[in-house]
């Protein structure tokens, strides 16, 4: 189920859940979209009063409301989901027969992967004569041995990065260091599909390697790489690998644009130290990088979680609780964190410093009602507001109902 | 819808009309069960027993008619759940009109209402006045009269709730 059936569905088709009673906004009986809007605390005085004047004509919507406002939007959707889910009939199931030849194919592929990492040896050798047959990358072997006998140990360490080295799309860096006039990717070409990896398609070979990986994992591990491939939490390494890949910094740090679940990782940090020049070939950059990358990205994601959710805890009490997984840049936070660091223009009365923005999102994406929860100065929140709203069109995650506040930081740099 | 699905019985149907009022029944088992889990139960429960009822209810009053069952299944989750105690102080809803003289879409300016409004509290009364007459939101009359919006919602009800009773004696 695509987020936009969701999107489209939870707020208001027209015969569904969106207007019961069908009525229009400022007349009739509040839909769904209303009373979200009104939870979330999205109306004006005068439609406030409106609905709240239909609340004490209605005990049904004035109990619904409640007991809704005990509830934070998140949860309210999630419910909302799955109760329609078990309401909705159930469509036509396939010809058991194609369900069996998938359950049969799923299984040899989830057997050939627990063989492959737990009863197979380990093809360090393999991964040896991988490296050494290219002459361009026996140098770069040569000029770092310490880090690729550090790899080499992180790999059959890690599960997932051992996948990754496995994997034959490790084959390609070797090819691309034979070209490396086509290594470096345009840091802000602006990726089509929304996602924003921008270190050329080695990575997004590396992320397939890895969610193949996943099958054999365990729930927890599985889990784990779900929060990474989905959460905003991945376009911090992602700009990590991109300076990795070009070797060459961006220019801004991962606090620079921390949007909430955003927070600062001593390992990432780490992984750029010890990657290898970019004096060195393009290819040893990117495969020690890929499985930096893996293992600090396993490493860490627990702990960035637990740092997210305290730095942004979901209010039990504020209807607009600042959730950071409510929406992303469409863009991706790449380009977004780009767009901010370019596009800013500083005065002399303006400080270094973060500024705090809240908003929602309208219908178009585009930031709307935004709000300074964080203030840094006056003509520094004001840019802050200017660069949010320059910065291009959001979306809501799916899963996210009505049009809830989000939250992100804009870092100003004088 | 509910005359459609009443005529052919299709759960379809029947899913589709329901979901327009789930919020609104999900919300309501929230208010009475304070845990999602159980409201989520219990918003199941009420699907399932509209798809067994037999009819007979007035169509064109269908919401009103899911409020009473939504609420009399709560109440009777909580009955269950926490003995007799509930029975006294719980008495089941029945179907009926609720509509209060301030919530007409006129609002009654008779003499009995001004003078029922003057016997109320001060706090009630400054309330009911504020929300029906002045026009002002919960928050702004919490803020207006230093009051939590709950206390002031409370005061609403209540107001609203004596003044009835006031006008009523008045007009036997």
């Amino acid at each position: 189920m695509s987020r936009r059936e969701d999107h489209i569905d939870l707020n208001g088709s027209p015969s569904g859940g969106g207007t019961p009673g069908g009525g229009p906004p400022g007349g009739g009986t509040p839909g769904d979209k209303e009373i979200l809007r009104y939870l979330n605390r999205e109306m004006s005085e005068e439609e406030r009063y409106a609905f709240e004047k239909k609340m004490e004509a209605d005990p049904f919507l004035y109990e619904a409301v409640q007991g809704l406002e005990g509830l934070n939007l998140a949860e309210l959707g999630a419910d909302l989901k799955s109760l329609k889910e078990q309401i909705r009939p159930r469509k036509k199931q396939p010809l058991p027969i194609l369900r069996i030849a998938a359950a049969l194919a799923l299984l040899m592929v989830a057997g050939f992967s627990i063989w492959r990492l737990t009863i197979s040896p380990l093809p360090k050798e393999e991964l040896a004569s991988e490296t050494v047959v290219n002459p361009d990358t026996l140098v770069a072997v040569s000029e770092s041995p310490a880090k690729n006998n550090e790899a080499a140990e992180e790999a059959s360490d890690d599960p997932i990065a051992r996948a990754a080295t496995e994997s034959p799309e490790l084959e390609k860096p070797s090819e691309q260091a034979k070209a490396p006039a086509i290594a470096p990717q345009p840091t802000a070409s602006g990726s089509s599909a929304g996602k924003p990896i921008v270190a050329g398609p080695e990575v997004a070979d590396a992320l397939t390697a890895e969610e193949q990986a996943d099958i054999t994992l365990d729930d927890e591990t599985v889990l784990e790489l779900a929060e990474i491939v989905t959460s905003e939490k991945l376009s911090t390494d992602d700009l990590i690998l991109n300076e990795l890949a070009t070797g060459e910094s961006l220019g801004f740090d991962e606090d620079s644009f921390a949007s909430g679940g955003i927070a600062e990782n001593e390992e990432s940090r780490e992984a750029i130290a010890r990657a290898p020049a970019p004096a060195l070939t393009e290819a040893r950059s990117l495969a020690t990088s890929e499985r930096e990358y893996t293992k600090s990205m396993k490493k860490t994601s627990g702990a960035v979680s637990k740092s997210a959710s305290r730095e942004f805890p979901e209010a039990k009490d504020d209807a607009s609780a600042l959730n950071p997984e409510l929406a992303a840049p469409e863009s991706g936070w790449v380009n977004f964190a780009s767009s901010i660091k370019n596009n800013q223009v500083v005065s002399n009365d303006m400080e270094d410093g973060k500024v705090g923005l809240r908003f929602s999102l309208d219908e178009n994406g585009n930031p709307q009602a935004i709000e300074v929860i964080n203030s840094l100065c006056g003509p520094c929140d004001a840019e802050a507001i200017r660069l949010l709203k320059a910065s291009g069109k959001w979306a809501y995650n799916e899963g996210v109902t009505g049009r809830p506040t989000t939250f992100v930081y804009i870092t100003i740099r004088k | 819808m509910w005359r459609q699905y009443l005529a052919k019985r299709e759960r379809n149907v029947l899913a589709l009309l329901y979901e327009r009022y789930l919020t609104l029944v999900y919300g309501v088992c929230l208010n009475y069960l304070k845990d999602r889990e159980e409201a989520r139960d219990a918003s199941m429960e009420i699907f399932e027993k509209l798809l067994s009822t037999q009819g007979g209810h007035d169509v064109d009053k269908f919401r009103t008619w899911l409020y009473v069952v939504a609420k009399n299944h709560c109440l009777m989750k909580l009955r269950s759940k926490k003995g007799q105690e509930e029975k006294k102080m719980q008495l089941f809803m029945e179907y009926g009109d609720y509509a209060h003289p301030l919530d007409e879409d006129e609002i009654d300016r008779s003499p009995q209402l001004h003078e029922c409004l003057e016997g109320l509290k001060a706090e009630q009364k400054s309330c009911v006045a504020l929300f029906y007459f002045e026009k002002k939101s919960y928050q702004q009359i919490a803020e207006l009269e230093r009051l939590d919006v709950k206390e002031v919602k409370s005061y609403i009800q209540n107001g609203k709730r004596n003044l009835k009773i006031c006008i009523e004696s008045k007009n036997e």
